[in-house]
């Protein structure tokens, strides 16, 4: 474990633990992976996650591929006219290592791509999913006023997103709730006002309510045409609770979508060697909820071995999964993933992880025509290298 | 050893055996190919200029829109031709919402034209009369709005 580095004058001094994705918080007793170094003034942590996996999905629909999920996070702390000036980057070779299709997964929404339409894959990430500033300074002993922003980011809108929960560390897919959740934790254009104390934040956002094009390489136009509100209490150094509300604007194109709203709940708890998250979201859609609920652990059982796992449930549109016409406009489905994960090699500050995982999915009948039974099978492999 | 190295194959096997798609890059697209009246599970709906239709239907107020239907199989895979043809036959919900003509020579094709006022939506439905078995499928909910 690398032990935390000094950091910059911050507003009522809280932990770097907290950092989670974006402007989100996390629970303050959790681990705090990353590499730490002083760069004159400046303060550096570069934090990452490098996955080689095989995913296996079984049935009618399924698909395997050996790939890469990845993702690099780099951030620069500097005081600043009594303030903390942060400066964010995340980047990802995904668009590569998986493809631009992405990497299979049953169930999960389907994407435009290329004037097709791909089912049950996951998509990559951007190859720059932030490019974000953010400024915190103290107002009073116990107050502090924030201001993030930038080309791409993460608007005060979800959970912190799942790459960066430490529930989720082993695994290397995306929750199937993912588009009712955490998606816009890549936004093109996001500016968000923060007023925080030791133990709570209020936040608001513009932000840019259009989903990424397929073209992950690329900046897509900037535009703050939705806006978001959320309020996090950490009432203790084990907890983070958030809610949130979003309204998303009309969009057109190939991902397009009438206005929406979005609302959603999380409570994460972490300690060094157990974090757990949940996370209800949910979109408003024609004034009826579309649901969707996730619960997720990883238990580290000692310094090698783990355990984690994941429940989901989400309410499908026919339309998500490509199938308008042929299926229910709506359907509840749900997914168990279960995985164990052993530590293989440690070098300097770097882990070295091995894991594997079995997912069930449980479908209502209609859709077993297409998915070739009611419980569709996944399984992966993974190796996975990160800071200690 | 022996029961060792069958363990290895049979999850071999789990791991890769009977893989359809491609390695790297997942599943490819899978090609169009025959397919009698069973194997057509869903269908998709397309315009004259290939923009697919199936998950919004814009029917300007006054024109009339060609919309071919698309049949597919449960694994995503296009099923061209059906054997022994189908036709397809299309209703709206509400009735007065559009009507449509057969197109001639064209099975798979209807013309279809705005009846009701700009803004008023409801949705299509696709009738499949398969030729060989006169057996029928419908496939419903195709959102439908008149601008």
């Amino acid at each position: 474990m690398t032990p935390p580095a000094p950091t910059p004058a911050r507003p009522v001094d809280l932990s770097m633990r907290r950092m989670g994705s974006g402007t989100a918080w996390l629970p303050d007793s959790g681990p705090l992976p990353g590499h730490h170094v002083m760069l004159g003034d400046w303060m550096v942590m570069v934090h990452y996650s490098l996955f080689l996996q095989y995913i296996r999905e079984y049935g009618t629909r399924g698909a395997y591929q050996v790939g890469s999920v990845n993702w690099v996070m780099l951030a620069a702390a500097h005081p600043l006219a009594g303030g903390a000036l942060r400066l964010r980057a995340m980047a990802s070779a995904e668009p590569w290592t998986v493809g631009a299709r992405g990497y299979p997964e049953l169930l999960q929404v389907a994407e435009p791509y290329q004037g097709d339409i791909v089912t049950d894959h996951q998509h990559p990430h951007e190859l720059l999913s932030e490019t974000a500033v953010q400024y915190d300074r103290a107002v009073g002993s116990d107050l502090a006023l924030s201001i993030y922003g930038g080309p791409v980011g993460e608007p005060a809108l979800g959970p912190v997103a799942y790459m960066h929960r430490p529930s989720a560390e082993y695994d290397p897919v995306a929750p199937l709730g993912h588009h009712l959740q955490d998606v816009t934790h890549t936004s093109f254009g996001v500016v968000t006002l923060g007023a925080f104390t030791r133990a709570v934040k209020l936040e608001g956002s513009a932000f840019n309510g259009a989903h990424p094009d397929e073209n992950r390489t690329d900046f897509d136009p900037l535009r703050l045409d939705s806006y978001s509100g959320r309020v996090t209490v950490n009432p203790g150094p084990e907890w983070s609770v958030a809610g949130w509300f979003g309204h998303f604007a009309p969009q057109s194109g190939a991902h397009a979508h009438e206005a929406f709203d979005r609302v959603g709940l999380s409570v994460i708890h972490g300690r060094r060697d157990w974090s757990s998250t949940l996370v209800w979201g949910a979109n408003i859609e024609n004034g009826q909820l579309r649901n969707s609920v996730l619960v997720e652990s990883t238990r580290q059982l000692d310094r090698v071995n783990a355990i984690f796992g994941r429940a989901e449930y989400v309410r499908r549109t026919a339309e998500e999964l490509a199938l308008v016409g042929s299926v229910s406009p709506l359907l509840d489905i749900g997914a168990l993933t279960l995985g164990y994960a052993r530590g293989i090699g440690r070098y300097r500050s770097v882990l070295v992880t091995a894991a594997a995982q079995g997912a069930v999915r449980f479908l209502p009948e209609e859709l077993s025509l297409f998915y070739g039974s009611r419980n569709p099978l996944g399984v992966a492999i993974s190796l996975n290298i990160r800071p200690d | 050893m022996r029961s060792t190295h069958a363990g290895l194959r049979t999850l071999g096997a789990l791991l890769f055996g009977a893989c359809s798609g491609a390695g790297t890059g997942g599943r490819a697209p899978l090609p169009p190919g025959p397919g009698g009246p069973a194997d057509v599970a869903a269908v998709r709906l397309f315009d004259k200029n290939d923009a697919e239709l199936t998950f919004h239907i814009p029917l300007p107020k006054g024109d009339t829109v060609r919309i071919e239907v698309r049949t597919y199989a449960p694994d995503g895979h296009q099923i061209t031709p059906v054997t022994g043809g189908a036709e397809a036959a299309f209703s709206f919900d509400p009735a007065f919402l559009a009507s449509s003509r057969p197109v001639t020579g064209m099975p798979l094709f209807g013309n279809v034209t705005a009846t009701a006022p700009a803004g008023a939506e409801g949705a299509m439905t696709v009738t499949l009369l398969f030729l060989a078995d006169s057996s029928a499928k419908t496939f419903t909910g195709f959102p439908v709005l008149v601008h």
